[in-house]
């Protein structure tokens, strides 16, 4: 183990009465990496990472996140840890306008009295929405939306970002650009990234997890990933 | 004729902007705005509080009939000091809240001479600090113990029908002597059961009789078969005062627990008022007793006053509107309304009442107020008004249900209804 | 400014109302305080109790029966109220929280008539359904007397004036965001990192409170008290106020309240369905103006309104 693992998660379980979505997984992520997790539909990655952020409770196992065991912390607690979720669902407070989302966001993190408009402002243009500022959010394009569920991540500065699906209904130049954004945000922070599209996946993971019924199949670099027999079947035959 | 003109009332706008303008000019001093004194013809006007919706509108509908008939019967007869009454009428929703507020409207904005008629004891302790503030003559016709108890104040006053601690207290030498000695209650587990349960144990003690059982029965509760296991063998009389629309029930179960062999039932009449004796289910009651304020079957020795007073209403023999048999009045009660309408206008008489001005004198005049013959004006029977007390005393009326109809067995005496005073309300300033 | 400018205009028509409308606005203030206290509940953090009623008769039994049975003058007992009503909605809204949605609003229903059953129950202490008089010589608090209508414009003046800078100085905090943030979508509010729960506890609470110091200020203003404050109705009563004036507005309440009472005032002068009235105007609402006046106003016009 070269650099630290900022996230870990031993024998990692869920049940939903018969059904083991996710069973016994094992997973580490070292601090600073870009890491993609891949997998037919229903192999149980979005029931993963919801357990990472506290959304839904393990059945069994641990996750210990920074050093800490986190798995009986509620979700809340985890994201002031330095944890952040985006939606595979925009989930925007639709009422309020685009700089109250982030907003909401950024403030978590701040002292009191500390200024939020820079750090608004700074997360806005990163994704490119400094000029919807004072739009309610539930007014814009879905691919706009899509941009502002990142914009909230980034506003909380987090140490791990867990991105679900972020690509999803965006066009070819957003792909791009959202390509590029995560380049650079990754230069200082992690990034956990589930994801359908295998070109964004290829262009920014450094290490590839797959999963299929509930257990990680294979891991590896995008090269590795590619030439495995396994992922071929499960992604073909499964 | 006398008219409900509420509609002239409505605060219009240009009221409202006169209002305001003219009480701009004085900086107005807040409370009511000094009544105007009127010409002498001017009509006394006399708001009243009726329970025309919310669980009371049952006995506001007939206590609205009895004030609207003694109105104009009043009016015959001269008026007040020969003016005019008017009945202003407010809805409060037997609801406290908007009882105060009644009497609010009543002082500040119809300016009404007095308040009057409300009936439910929790609407009258909501309303009455409000009428003593604003120094408001307050009438109640509620059979509550809250004037006599010293709860309320010098302004409210109830001249026209007894309250329920002299009703209860009156009925227990009947009961020992003519049903039984020991008694088991069946009452609702709220304020006005209570008191049935507290009087009546003590009255029933000093006629050498006792209570075995008390049943309080949740006001909630609409099913009473697992009550009724709970009546002591031993129990001779089963006195019950069960309010609201489950009495049908209680009747109905009641008669399947005891079948033929029941003990002597005593009842008030106050849970089938507004009723009919008739009504399917209601069958075991017959040969059970109930207290009356006023019997509401014209009875063999009716006096002319009964007469008259039914026929004012609209009434028939059987106490139900003569336009439709099956709508049955509140005939144990409204009697109040009449009564207290005919002592309004005595005490104004007697306290050469001219306008709000004269209030405390109207206050003092009644106080003043000891005898009433039974006559046209109190065609209950003959009362004793307690000035101190605010209360006025009468006789209670003791009847069996004979082939569905009421037949009166009992008349009290006005001493059975009398306890020592709990306040001297002449004692506080106006 | 609109809200100095809104308390301001209540101190100015002290001096120019008839009496009656005097009076009247005087309890509208003391009403709309409840109805505040209920949109920092309903209006701000989404949650939609129908059990409000207890906090307002646990702020007015605590003081009243204060005053009844230990003479405690009305001053503390006021304060009295007021605790007993925080204390109550800490203890509901620690036991009603583990349920959300229609399973709350069953849950605050249930504890309110708990608590008007217990006030029946306890009938030699609270007299019941009758209730009880606080007399007008007890009345006074520094030597003012609070059935003068002048004094009692002026103390529900305060109170409401008290409140509603309280309100608007939560929603502008950092938790009044917050508690917006919970209404519009409390999973992604916890997922910002914020202790939804905790959040929504502190909003019980405070929406209690102020229920509470209303019901406190009935008693004391208006002399009585009484088990009818806690029945279901008077639960319903606050909710239409909201709805009426505009739900999340600081204003909306006192507007509602406002409406309400004329409304009510004038329909039961005109007919006997007043309740009928008051459930056509809650059906027209939610149809056609679901933000209610203030929020339409703000929808419309004024944008920045809190």
């Amino acid at each position: 183990m070269a650099a630290m693992m900022l996230l870990s998660t031993r024998k990692l379980s869920r049940h939903f009465g018969g059904l083991r979505a996710v069973e016994n997984v094992d997973f580490d992520l070292p601090e600073g990496q870009i890491r993609a997790l891949i997998g037919p539909n229903g192999a149980g990655k979005t029931t993963f990472v919801s357990m990472l952020c506290g959304r839904i409770p393990v059945s069994s196992g641990d996750i210990t996140f920074a050093g800490e065991n986190v798995t009986r912390l509620p979700a809340h607690k985890r994201i002031q840890r330095g944890m952040a979720y985006t939606f595979q669902i925009t989930s925007v407070f639709s009422d309020l306008t685009v700089q109250e989302n982030v907003a909401l966001a950024v403030q978590s993190r701040l002292e009191r009295g500390a200024v939020l408009a820079g750090e608004v402002a700074k997360a806005l243009a990163k994704v490119g929405l400094q000029d919807r500022a004072d739009q309610i959010a539930g007014d814009l394009a879905y691919g706009h939306q899509r941009l502002l569920e990142i914009a909230m991540g980034l506003g909380q500065s987090p140490r791990l970002l867990i991105l679900d699906e972020p690509t999803q209904g965006l066009s070819d130049g957003e792909v791009n650009d959202f390509i590029a954004l995560i380049k650079d945000v990754a230069k200082d922070t992690t990034i956990l990234l589930i994801e359908h599209n295998i070109d964004v996946v290829m262009a920014l993971a450094d290490k590839i997890t797959v999963m299929n019924f509930g257990e990680v199949i294979a891991e590896g670099t995008p090269q590795e990933i590619h030439e495995n027999a396994t992922v071929q079947t499960a992604y073909l035959g499964g | 004729m006398v008219s409900k003109k509420i509609s002239d009332f409505k605060p219009s706008r240009r009221k409202v902007l006169t209002g305001m303008a003219a009480a701009g000019a004085t900086t107005a001093l807040p409370g009511f705005v000094p009544f105007v004194q009127a010409q002498s013809s001017e009509p006394i006007r006399i708001g009243f509080q009726v329970h025309r919706t919310g669980i009371g509108a049952a006995y506001g509908r007939w206590y609205d009939r009895t004030t609207m008939a003694a109105a104009p019967v009043i009016n015959d007869m001269g008026g007040l000091n020969g003016r005019p009454v008017e009945i202003i009428s407010e809805d409060d929703g037997t609801d406290p809240k908007r009882g105060a507020e009644v009497v609010e409207k009543f002082a500040t904005h119809h300016n009404t001479d007095i308040a009057y008629g409300t009936l439910f004891s929790h609407v009258v302790v909501g309303s009455a600090p409000r009428a003593g503030e604003l120094k408001m003559p307050y009438f109640v016709v509620s059979e509550g113990h809250h004037v006599a108890s010293g709860m309320l104040n010098r302004w409210t006053l109830q001249p026209g029908i007894t309250d329920v601690k002299s009703q209860v207290q009156a009925m227990a030498p009947f009961v020992a002597d003519n049903l039984g000695k020991k008694v088991t209650m069946i009452f609702p587990d709220y304020a006005f059961g209570h008191d049935h349960r507290d009087f009546f144990s003590a009255a029933i003690e000093a006629q050498g009789g006792e209570v075995i059982a008390k049943l309080a029965i949740p006001p909630t509760e609409t099913s009473f078969t697992k009550y009724f296991p709970q009546i002591p063998r031993e129990t001779e009389v089963i006195y019950h005062v069960m309010v609201g629309p489950a009495v049908l029930t209680f009747v109905k179960e009641m008669g399947e627990f005891f079948g033929s062999a029941r003990p002597e039932i005593f009842g008030f009449i106050d849970s089938l008022e507004a009723v009919d004796l008739a009504t399917p289910g209601l069958e075991f009651l017959e040969g059970t007793y109930f207290w009356e304020g006023m019997p509401r079957y014209a009875q063999e020795n009716q006096s002319e006053y009964d007469k008259f007073y039914r026929a004012a209403i609209g009434v028939d023999n059987n106490g139900a509107s003569v336009s439709d048999p099956k709508d049955v009045s509140t005939f144990a009660h409204m009697f109040g309304c009449w009564e207290t309408l005919h002592t309004i206008k005595a005490g104004m008489e007697a306290a050469g009442y001219q306008g709000t001005s004269d209030r405390a004198k109207l206050v003092e005049a009644v106080e003043a107020m000891t005898d009433m013959a039974e006559s046209q004006a109190h065609p209950q029977g003959a009362k004793v008004f307690n000035g101190k007390t605010h209360q006025v005393f009468g006789p209670q009326y003791i009847s069996q249900v004979q082939d569905g109809r009421l037949v009166v067995q009992h008349k009290t005496a006005l001493e059975d209804g009398f306890y020592p005073d709990e306040v001297d309300y002449t004692t506080q300033s106006f | 400014m609109l809200h100095l400018g809104l308390i301001a205009a209540l101190v100015l028509l002290q001096f120019i109302l008839p009496a009656y409308h005097h009076g009247n606005l005087a309890r509208i203030m003391v009403l709309s305080v409840f109805a505040m206290g209920y949109n920092i509940m309903f209006g701000y953090a989404g949650l939609l109790s129908l059990g409000h009623a207890m906090f307002f008769t646990a702020g007015m039994y605590g003081m009243g029966l204060s005053v009844r049975l230990w003479d405690i003058p009305v001053g503390p007992a006021f304060v009295i109220g007021i605790f007993a009503a925080a204390a109550l909605s800490l203890v509901v809204g620690l036991l009603a929280l583990r349920t959300i949605g229609v399973a709350f609003m069953i849950v605050t229903l249930m504890f309110s008539q708990a608590v008007f059953l217990t006030i029946l129950y306890f009938n030699p202490i609270t007299r019941g359904d009758e209730g009880f008089v606080i007399a007008q010589q007890v009345r006074q608090i520094a030597g003012l007397d609070l059935s003068n209508p002048t004094t009692r414009y002026f103390a529900a003046l305060i109170l409401f004036a008290i409140c509603l800078l309280a309100v608007l100085w939560l929603v502008r905090s950092r938790a009044g965001r917050v508690l917006i943030a919970i209404r519009e979508n409390e999973e992604r509010a916890r997922l910002l990192g914020y202790d939804t729960w905790a959040h929504k506890l502190a909003a019980v609470v405070m929406s209690g409170t102020m229920a509470g110091a209303a019901g406190a200020a009935y008693g004391v203003l208006f002399g009585s008290v009484g088990a009818s404050f806690a029945e279901v109705p008077f639960s319903i009563l606050p909710l239409l106020y909201v709805l009426l004036g505009g739900p999340g507005t600081v204003i909306g309440p006192f507007v509602g309240t406002l409406f309400m009472f004329y409304l009510r005032d004038l329909s039961s002068s005109l007919t006997d369905a007043h309740m009928l009235v008051a459930g056509v105007v809650l059906i027209l609402l939610t149809l056609f103006a679901r933000r209610g006046i203030m929020g339409i106003v703000r929808e419309r016009w004024l944008k920045w309104l809190p």
